[in-house]
């Protein structure tokens, strides 16, 4: 058996079996206009609790293929061979969420995450923005086995509120308490925030109060959950804004109809209703009691959750009434985003509006203008409730500081986990645009140097990383004029490329060698050859060079053998073409542009590398071996070698062949073409004849001396 | 040994494929060097090097391959 040949097959996407657990849960359903999808359920995910999966109808068909039979590779054979089409991208997805959610059995273990978020945690500012996320909301713990809790409560009668007459009687009921309640606002006996005149025991007892109303409202939703058969994936305690409460997770309702989802939504706000008739019902027949004054709280406060919960700008239970009554998912944050940007855009152009444009136009500004008049009444709250309470726990000695703290942090707390999330959020993107900003400046100036080492003529050809690498090691050095770059006899210890400036080349002697302009670079074959250097360097004007220091110019240039070869028959070739009479004049620059243009040639023992009569060809330099000359007649004149050139009688006037050159041995030549040579000369803005007229006498009198012109 | 991804040369190899990487495209990733059961609670602790250099390449997984061959 091949081990790894089993490992292979079992970490192949295409051959894996993809087998779903046999208890999944579907539901097909349909949206308002009609179209259909599918809620996947599988129960035993999540500990229990269960995971879900919503399913256009396209990966429906790919779910069904999946029988524990077929490969991944069978099943888009299959669905290729039923709808044409070849569904890759959305099986992998598919597979990908089915796996993440436990379909395929064993839900994949967060090993790596778990260990990112421990570590995340190292930094102080996700420690105190999870601290911050706490006051708002903290999880304290969850359930999941709530449902034969829940189910006792349905049976003892919770059922009945879903019937007709149950459901009409607790309606009518509520409509009573909360007109019951309207009177009871009028009297000036009841107060809403005070108990004896006293704000802070009036406050304290609205927060337990709140917990005691969040609790049932959460209750009507579980009741309803129920129901309808459905499962209440999860119950739990948490601190909502500090405020204890109970709550209950009505995920596995994405598996019924959008009726019995609007009907979950309500009974919430529902129940509290209810309650707070209850309570206006208990005030009115305990007038002048502390318990009267209590319920009369207590259903003040009901009655504000209950038109809170429904109001559909804010994301409660009324928000989610609306959006399944109009089958308008995320509704929200496309209506918040449609009003910051699209909205203005169509209103500049006086563009046509469709109705969902009008519709989302509409809740981005009734949810602007609530969550402003939200602010207003904060801050008159403030002024004439909460600040006068501030005073009086103040004077109220320790405990009532501590009273104090809490309630700083209750009504502060939220407001600076908002002000502290967008300060750190400004500061984040500052420092992010401010990296990419100077990340971008560096990028420029590598392109730069990577183009510029790149026109170098011994480095042409490298793959682009390498000179991206070469370019990444060279040190920026900038010189004033008659500054001494390197001097002659000196050790030569670094490259030299030169960005902007012109410096000049001078023999020991004091001859001027010639100028370097942006673009070229010198000292290389000092480096290659450990040799001291020729000569010295000194700037003509200011200039900026960029320099790469020996180590890294042997790692990078020296170590590659071909490019060391190259420098070295540049320097060969160059220093051969200098002898030509006609390119006597010529500088470095110009030089190494010629020298580009020459072809490396071989040839075997014997073998003719020009033949005498024949025309066309350029001009032959050798680098190896040597070669004997010969006229038409056979008359031998002279054997060259290593730095002889020949033929530029061909080159210049291209002109027949006057002799033949035979290779003695193995031979290596330097060719110039014709072509490329009147590139060149076309390239200095000389034309041919020009050039001819102005060089035409040295031919002969140099080179042509040799071998008769060749 | 050169960056897989940059081909500059590399500072540390990928401690789960061992390709190359440069600082620049060098990130980190949590690997566990050992388990052990632990004595208080008797659940699987894990010894972990929680920045271990890892290439951006290779795709560690965390979930456990069936191997019963090798039995």
């Amino acid at each position: 058996m091949d081990i790894w040949q089993t490992l292979r097959d079992r970490l192949d996407y295409a051959s894996f079996v993809p087998t779903p657990v046999s208890d999944v849960e579907r539901a097909d359903l349909r949206r308002r206009d009609g179209n259909p999808y599918t809620m996947l359920k599988n129960p035993t995910g999540d500990r229990g609790a269960g995971r879900y999966l919503r399913l256009d109808p396209a990966d429906v068909e790919l779910f069904e293929l999946m029988d524990g039979r077929r490969s991944i590779q069978e099943i888009l054979v299959a669905q290729l061979e039923r709808t044409g089409v070849f569904a890759l991208d959305r099986l992998a997805r598919l597979t990908a969420a089915l796996r993440a959610n436990g379909f395929f059995g064993e839900e994949p273990p967060v090993l790596y995450e778990k260990l990112a978020a421990r570590k995340a945690m190292r930094d102080p500012i996700v420690r105190a923005s999870l601290f911050l996320r706490r006051l708002v909301l903290w999880d304290i713990a969850r359930w999941s086995n709530a449902d034969r809790v829940v189910d006792r409560v349905y049976r003892l009668g919770g059922w009945l509120a879903f019937t007709r007459i149950g459901a009409s009687l607790l309606v009518g009921f509520g409509l009573y308490g909360l007109w019951l309640w309207f009177q009871e606002v009028r009297d000036p006996k009841l107060q809403l925030v005070t108990i004896d005149g006293s704000y802070a025991r009036g406050i304290l007892a609205l927060i337990v109060l709140q917990v005691i109303s969040i609790s049932v409202h959460e209750a009507g939703h579980a009741l309803a959950i129920r129901h309808y058969k459905r499962h209440v994936r999860r119950f739990g305690v948490a601190m909502y804004y500090l405020f204890p409460c109970f709550y209950v997770d009505s995920t596995d309702m994405t598996l019924g109809s959008r009726g019995q989802r609007i009907v979950v939504s309500l009974a919430g706000p529902f129940a509290g209703l209810t309650t707070a008739a209850a309570c206006a019902v208990a005030a009115a027949a305990l007038p002048g009691t502390l318990a009267g004054e209590l319920a009369f709280k207590a259903a003040s406060l009901f009655v504000f959750q209950f038109i809170f919960n429904l109001l559909p700008i804010l994301e409660l239970d009324g928000y989610h009434v609306l959006v399944d009554a109009v089958d308008a998912p995320f509704l929200r944050q496309r209506a918040m985003w449609f009003v910051r940007s699209a909205a203005l855009r169509k209103l500049r152009a006086r563009a046509r509006w469709t109705r969902e444009e009008a519709g989302l136009a509409l809740f981005g500004v009734a949810a602007i203008v609530t969550s402003l008049l939200t602010l207003v009444m904060s801050i008159l709250l403030w002024q004439s409730r909460i600040a006068r309470a501030g005073r009086e726990l103040l004077a109220g000695g320790p405990a009532g500081l501590a009273v104090l703290a809490l309630l700083v942090l209750v009504f502060v707390g939220p407001l600076a986990v908002a002000v502290i999330a967008r300060l750190i959020g400004i500061v984040r993107t500052s420092v992010t645009l401010a990296t990419a900003r100077s990340r971008a400046a560096t990028a420029r100036e590598q392109g730069a140097r990577t183009a510029m080492l790149g026109r170098v003529r011994f480095l042409a050809g490298l793959p682009g990383p390498t000179l991206a690498a070469l370019a990444s090691h060279l040190r920026v050095e900038r010189v004033d004029a008659g500054h001494t770059v390197i001097t002659a006899g000196s050790v030569g210890d670094r490259f030299y490329l030169v960005r902007s400036g012109r410096l000049q080349a001078v023999a020991p002697d004091g001859a001027v060698l010639g100028e370097i302009a942006p673009g070229e670079g010198f000292g290389e074959l000092a480096l290659i050859d450990r040799t001291p250097r020729t000569a010295t360097v000194h700037a003509l004007e200011a200039a900026e060079l960029w320099s790469l220091d020996s180590s890294h110019f042997q790692r990078w240039v020296r170590d590659r053998f071909e490019i060391a070869a190259r420098i070295r028959a540049d320097q060969g070739q160059r220093q051969a073409l200098a002898t030509l009479p006609f390119f006597r004049d010529l500088e470095g620059r110009e030089l190494d542009r010629i020298a580009a243009r020459v072809q490396t040639r071989r040839y075997e023992g014997g073998e003719v590398v020009i033949q005498a009569g024949e025309t066309g060809g350029g001009y032959y330099l050798i680098r190896e071996g040597t070669a004997d000359v010969t006229l038409p007649d056979g008359r031998y004149v002279r054997t060259l070698g290593p730095g002889d050139g020949f033929g530029e009688l061909a080159l210049i006037f291209g002109v027949p062949r006057t002799a033949t050159v035979t290779a003695k041995g193995p031979l290596a030549v330097g060719v110039l073409g014709r072509p490329d040579f009147a590139a060149l000369v076309a390239a200095s803005g000389e034309s041919m004849r020009d050039f001819r007229a102005r060089t035409g006498h040295y031919v002969g009198a140099g080179l042509g001396g040799a071998v008769g012109g060749a | 040994m050169d960056c897989w991804i940059c081909e500059r040369p590399a500072l540390a190899a990928c401690r789960f494929c061992g390709r190359g990487a440069c600082r620049e495209h060098a990130k980190s990733h949590p690997f566990v060097l050992d388990v052990y059961r632990g004595e208080k609670h008797r659940s699987l602790r894990a010894l972990v090097v929680e920045d271990a250099i890892h290439c951006g390449v290779c795709r560690p997984r965390s979930e456990p391959v069936d191997m019963p061959e090798l039995e």
